[in-house]
């Protein structure tokens, strides 16, 4: 009761404190909240439309490892004929290019259905409101379509109006009928197109073939009961045939939503942990000022467990308040972004209990630890303190001691990611689970250091700056080096996140580049619909084009590169169940001499370093007369990396026409970017495979081990003679009547890749910003609590002459100053987090590129840190600065 | 022209509901190189009137005259720089800063006016040979007696070279020794100096270094006297309740 009484009664004379701390909790709260009911939210609306969209289907029939996948639709009614079977519904998915109303190709791909109504009732139960978007065709005939709102919104399509899909000789042109409304989120990644069956397998030129059937058992039977009957026989009949089961894909699903999810809590954690800064800041500074109080309790008789006891019940409290108002906030965030956004909120705002339960424990959680070196520090106060006629300084020895502590935390992380007996199955979860908070924990244990030192350091910068006398800003945060210490954590915490994402993004970015010489063109034949792609009629058609340019032999410069899948052997891989390898790569079979001519890879020595440029020509040379051996690759530097391989050395492919077969590695190149082409053309799509990077062997090879006859994509040197790319690709479509060819520059495309990256990057990035808004509020407070315990030395100040301009710059120098501990504290560890997540992805993937900080992105956030630092103490130092002389000297007195 | 000049002096404060009268038409002349004593019991408003005479505050009415400026005619910044290069503050908590050595301290108002260069530095040091404090040059306040403190105090009321000294219970924190080298240190600084001082204290025996006395009651003053008519510091403490008692007397 009386420890109750204590802890609220300082409430009272510490109302804006008071209320900053809890703000900055409920701000953190409700950014949690926000964050996981935003993304449950979406979640509920995707999972239900997909609850939907897979209906009641238990297995579902798919060819797989194939470009065509396509299956005899007889299949459907030998299925029809099982007694353990329902109903079974064919259906034929591809993807297409989206055309707008001028027939120009938009961004992205879409999903192509084609199925059959009303059989297909898991499609018919998707919600279109009939009349105002129109309705379902009926039937597995006609030219007719329903699209999604995104593909219509793309294809600047109406209810009546007509769309066109660009096909192999020609182009389609359907009917829209209806529009269906798919969850926001789903339909900007994913937009679809729904035809009658029939109409696609004709646009095809692939009748009578389906490449899904979905199977809905009879209640009671067992899914398995019936794989164990069907997926022999269908192997018999074609061995690519599998069966999945939905309840598998539902699982996957949800174990593949479970990282964001786990993202979605972090996201506001980070947060969290800035309020918890906070926090310790504030009861420090409860501690300091109440000095003599509690050296008056001791006196009194309460014990060191009451006193403790005070300081405990105190976070609790302001955590318990700030949750409480945090968590209908953050519902608050939710109701109006679901009101703003009703497209990503088709089943309106859905609260997270995980999320409200896990901010509202986590924040209790974390004012407790943070009130534990208060509490402490409270129960040390003598009984004689209270008459001392100054406060305590930090000392010394409580820095050195906690310097010395920080030291090991801080080297958890680095020892976790480099040593070579962590393993690398546990490294995601060590780093995440114990090497990130050890860092953070040591970071902070540093900070009181790093105020003393900075200060030291960077006063006379600021006093200059500020045109105020340096030796005023002397100690002003040393003084209480504890205060400032947890206020300059919760500035670190938003710009270490921003510095290690910005500079994780960065690297990854900037260690993709494209060689100087490298093809003008790449043609790729993208959809399942042209077939097994170019044959040689076709490609010889190609390589007459007028366009094409040709080399001193006249020899057209077109590279047909034959893609295919080749899985790595077991145990070469070193693969530990992380699941994270993938355990295949992308063979990307050339004509050596061609493919040496037109691209300039940079060949790197037999242990991946780079090479003089003599010294790389003669590795390109010998590479290449090993490729036209056979069996012979040139690999990437991460695949080299990955598998600890060197020129020279045998690796087995797993290959389809001759199973496991040994390649000797030719050469060793710095990653050319083919891959990217490959992945922006979707053609790995058609394997349904992860792949770890790519491998280049020769075309006969790809014929002979893979069995690749036509081919899918073509790097092209141009003869411009005027005409624009564009024309030029418009002119091969019409020359070729590919009208499912699509071209494109790997600069252009790497340039909007990197482009989507860094808005993806900064959009998370953001987390860093809502943290340093909570940081703020610290700052705010902490510059309060510097004026209310200097008050009577700011009244001597102006009483011997400081001018409140004068005393307004040293109060905002002082600001400026924690906030340049913040930022000191925030990039330095950044820059460890950026290091130990470099070591992370070596140890995970086996190749880390070179670090690469974006150092304008690093400035721009220590400037946003000392903005936020300086604004946020105008208003203490502005008041303090209107006081009359007097008013500080009286009030100053009052409060020592 | 004499360095201080107060004229119907009022200043009220708002107590709650409650206007309290701290200083109720107060006028006193302070002529060049006078030592002064405002004596008073506690609450009798002598040292609102020193807050006043410094230009912390503004007077509720009347007018106050330092150097022949008119504080309450002047703006914040006018009035603050005028208190840092005419006016020395000692205050009986010394107000030292914590953070600032003991030459710091001293040179606090010539920094302020950025006055860093070796005039500078020949003046604090010169104030403290003045002062004793030669081997307390680099020490911080917490590590000196009160009477350090207070000569500190002294030396930077003293730096500017101010035309009045304002010194409010200089001694009150003092012990016996310390208060009475403080109150030599401020007698000297008058009667050799030149310099004009008011102080404020409740003690005779500190009163009695001072040329005059002013005793108030009640925010007013009630008689001024000359110390010289005090033999020592009983007879004058004798004179002080005299005048109180007269004041009290329903003839007054």
């Amino acid at each position: 009761m009386a420890i109750g009484k204590l802890a609220f009664a300082s409430f009272r004379t510490l109302k804006v404190r008071v209320a900053l701390t809890v703000a900055a909790v409920a701000l953190s709260v409700s950014l949690v909240v926000a964050v996981t009911s935003g993304y449950h939210s979406m979640e509920v609306a995707v999972f239900r439309y997909l609850a939907q969209y897979l209906g009641s289907t238990d297995v579902q029939v798919v060819r797989t490892g194939d470009v065509h996948g396509a299956m005899d639709e007889a299949i459907v009614e030998q299925l029809k004929a099982d007694p353990m079977v329902a109903r079974v519904v064919g259906r034929f998915e591809t993807t297409t290019r989206l055309l707008d109303a001028r027939g120009e190709p938009t961004q992205g791909r879409a999903f192509l259905l084609g199925v059959q109504l009303p059989e297909d009732a898991d499609v018919a139960a998707l919600g279109m409101a009939e009349g105002k978007f129109g309705r379902w065709f009926a039937g597995d005939e006609g030219n007719v379509a329903v699209v999604d709102q995104e593909a219509a919104k793309r294809m600047d399509a109406r209810m009546g109006g007509t769309i066109t899909l660009p096909g192999i000789n020609r182009k389609l042109t359907l009917t829209v009928v209806g529009i269906v409304h798919k969850p926001g989120i789903l339909a900007e990644h994913i937009q679809t197109i729904y035809v009658p069956l029939r109409t696609l397998q004709q646009y095809a030129q692939l009748p009578g073939k389906v490449n899904r059937i979905d199977v809905v058992l009879k209640s009671g039977v067992d899914p398995q009961a019936f794989a164990r009957v069907w997926e022999p026989r269908l192997q018999q009949r074609d061995p690519k045939i599998k069966l999945r089961f939905t309840a598998d894909r539902k699982h996957e699903m949800d174990r593949n939503l479970r990282a964001v999810r786990l993202l979605s809590y972090l996201g506001g954690t980070i947060s969290m942990l800035a309020a918890t800064f906070i926090v310790f800041s504030t009861l420090s500074m409860g501690v300091a000022e109440r000095s003599r109080v509690l050296a008056m309790l001791r006196a009194v008789g309460a014990t060191k467990r009451q006193i403790a006891g005070t300081v405990v019940l105190e976070a609790i409290a302001l955590a318990g308040v700030g949750a409480a108002i945090g968590a209908p906030l953050g519902w608050l965030w939710v109701k109006m972004l679901a009101w703003y956004f009703p497209d990503y909120f088709p089943t309106g705002a859905q609260l997270s209990v995980g999320g409200v339960a896990f901010g509202a424990t986590a924040s209790i959680a974390a004012a407790v630890i943070a009130s534990l070196l208060p509490a402490w520090n409270a129960t040390r106060v003598s009984p004689l303190e209270g008459l001392t006629p100054l406060g305590r300084t930090t000392s010394w020895r409580g820095m050195i001691t906690s310097a010395l502590a920080a030291v090991p935390l801080v080297l958890v992380d680095p020892i976790l990611m480099f040593a070579p007996q962590v393993p690398r199955g546990i490294a995601l979860w060590a780093h995440y689970g114990v090497g990130l908070p050890c860092l953070m924990l040591g970071f902070f244990l540093l900070s009181p250091m790093f105020v003393y030192v900075t200060e030291r350091a960077l006063a006379g910068p600021v006093a200059w700056l500020m045109r105020v006398r340096a030796p005023l800003l002397r100690q002003q945060l040393s003084g209480s080096a504890w205060r400032a210490a947890g206020t300059a954590s919760a500035l670190m915490v938003g710009l270490s996140v921003l510095v290690v994402l910005q500079t994780q993004g960065n690297t990854v970015l900037n260690g993709w580049r494209l060689p100087d010489k490298f093809p003008d063109m790449f043609v790729a034949a993208t959809t399942t619909m042209l077939g097994t792609g170019l044959d040689e009629a076709q490609i010889r058609q190609l390589q007459s084009l007028p366009d094409i340019k040709r080399d001193a032999r006249g020899r057209a410069q077109v590279l047909p590169i034959a893609i295919d899948i080749a899985g790595l052997v077991a145990g070469t891989l070193d693969a530990d169940g992380t699941g994270i390898v993938p355990d295949k790569t992308m063979f990307l079979g050339v004509d050596p001499d061609l493919a040496l001519e037109m691209m300039e890879l940079e060949f790197r020595t037999p242990d991946g370093k780079p090479a003089p440029p003599a010294e790389r020509e003669r590795l390109a040379r010998q590479a290449v007369e090993m490729l036209k051996l056979g069996r012979h690759i040139i690999v990437t530097d991460e695949f080299r990396q990955l598998k600890g391989l060197k020129i020279g050395d045998q690796y087995p492919l797993k290959t389809p026409r001759h199973g496991e077969v040994q390649y000797t590695v030719a050469g060793v190149v710095w990653s050319p970017g083919i891959d990217v082409m490959v992945q922006m053309y979707d053609l790995k799509q058609m394997f349904e495979e992860r792949s770890a990077g790519s491998v280049f062997g020769s075309l006969e090879d790809a014929r002979r081990d893979f069995g690749v006859e036509r081919i899918n994509l073509f790097a092209i040197n141009l003869d411009y003679r005027g005409a624009t790319k564009k024309e030029v690709e418009e002119r091969i479509r019409k020359t070729l009547g590919l009208w499912g060819l699509v071209a494109g520059d790997v600069r252009e495309i790497k340039n909007k890749i990197v482009a989507g990256f860094r808005r993806l990057l900064n959009l998370i990035s953001t987390v860093a910003l809502a943290a340093i808004a909570v940081a703020s509020l610290g700052v705010t407070n902490t510059i309060m609590a510097s004026i209310r315990t200097r008050r009577w030395q700011l009244g001597i100040l102006r009483s011997v002459g400081v001018t409140r301009s004068q005393l307004l710059r040293t109060i905002l120098a002082e600001a400026l100053l924690l906030g340049l501990v913040g930022c000191v504290l925030g990039v330095a560890a950044g820059l460890e987090m950026a290091v130990n997540a470099n070591g992370l992805t070596t140890k995970v993937f086996g190749y880390g590129p070179p670090i690469d900080v974006p150092w304008p992105v690093v400035l721009a956030g220590v400037g946003i840190i000392m903005l936020v630092a300086l604004v946020a103490s105008l208003w203490p130092a502005t008041s303090a600065a209107r006081q009359e002389p007097l008013a500080l000297l009286q009030s100053g007195r009052a409060a020592a | 022209m004499n360095p201080l000049e107060a004229h119907e002096v009022r200043k009220t404060f708002r107590q709650g509901q409650r206007v309290v009268v701290a200083l109720d038409g107060v006028s006193l002349t302070v002529a060049q190189g006078e030592f002064l004593a405002v004596m008073g019991a506690s609450g009798s408003g002598k040292s609102t009137l020193l807050h006043l005479l410094a230009g912390l505050t503004a007077p509720s009415s009347g007018r106050i005259v330092v150097d022949g400026q008119d504080l309450s005619a002047m703006k914040d910044r006018q009035l603050t720089l005028f208190r840092r290069r005419r006016i020395g503050l000692v205050f009986q908590a010394f107000n030292l800063i914590p953070t600032l050595s003991a030459a710091e301290n001293i040179a606090l108002p010539l920094m302020l006016e950025n006055h860093n260069g070796a005039q500078a530095q020949a003046k604090v040091e010169a104030l403290l040979g003045t002062l004793g404090l030669e081997h307390r040059r680099t020490h911080r306040p917490d590590v000196m007696s009160g009477g350090e403190q207070q000569r500190v105090a002294i030396g930077r009321a003293l730096a500017a070279d101010p035309a009045l000294i304002l010194a409010d219970e200089p001694t009150g924190n003092l012990d016996s020794q310390s208060s009475r080298s403080v109150c030599a240190l401020l007698r000297d600084l008058s009667g050799r100096d030149g310099k004009t001082i008011v102080m404020v204290t409740h003690e005779p025996s500190v009163a009695a270094y001072a040329q005059r006395v002013a005793v108030m009651r009640d925010g007013r003053i009630i008689d001024s006297f000359p110390t010289s008519q005090a033999h020592d510091s009983q007879s004058l403490s004798l004179r002080y309740h005299q005048s109180i008692q007269q004041s009290s007397s329903p003839a007054s």
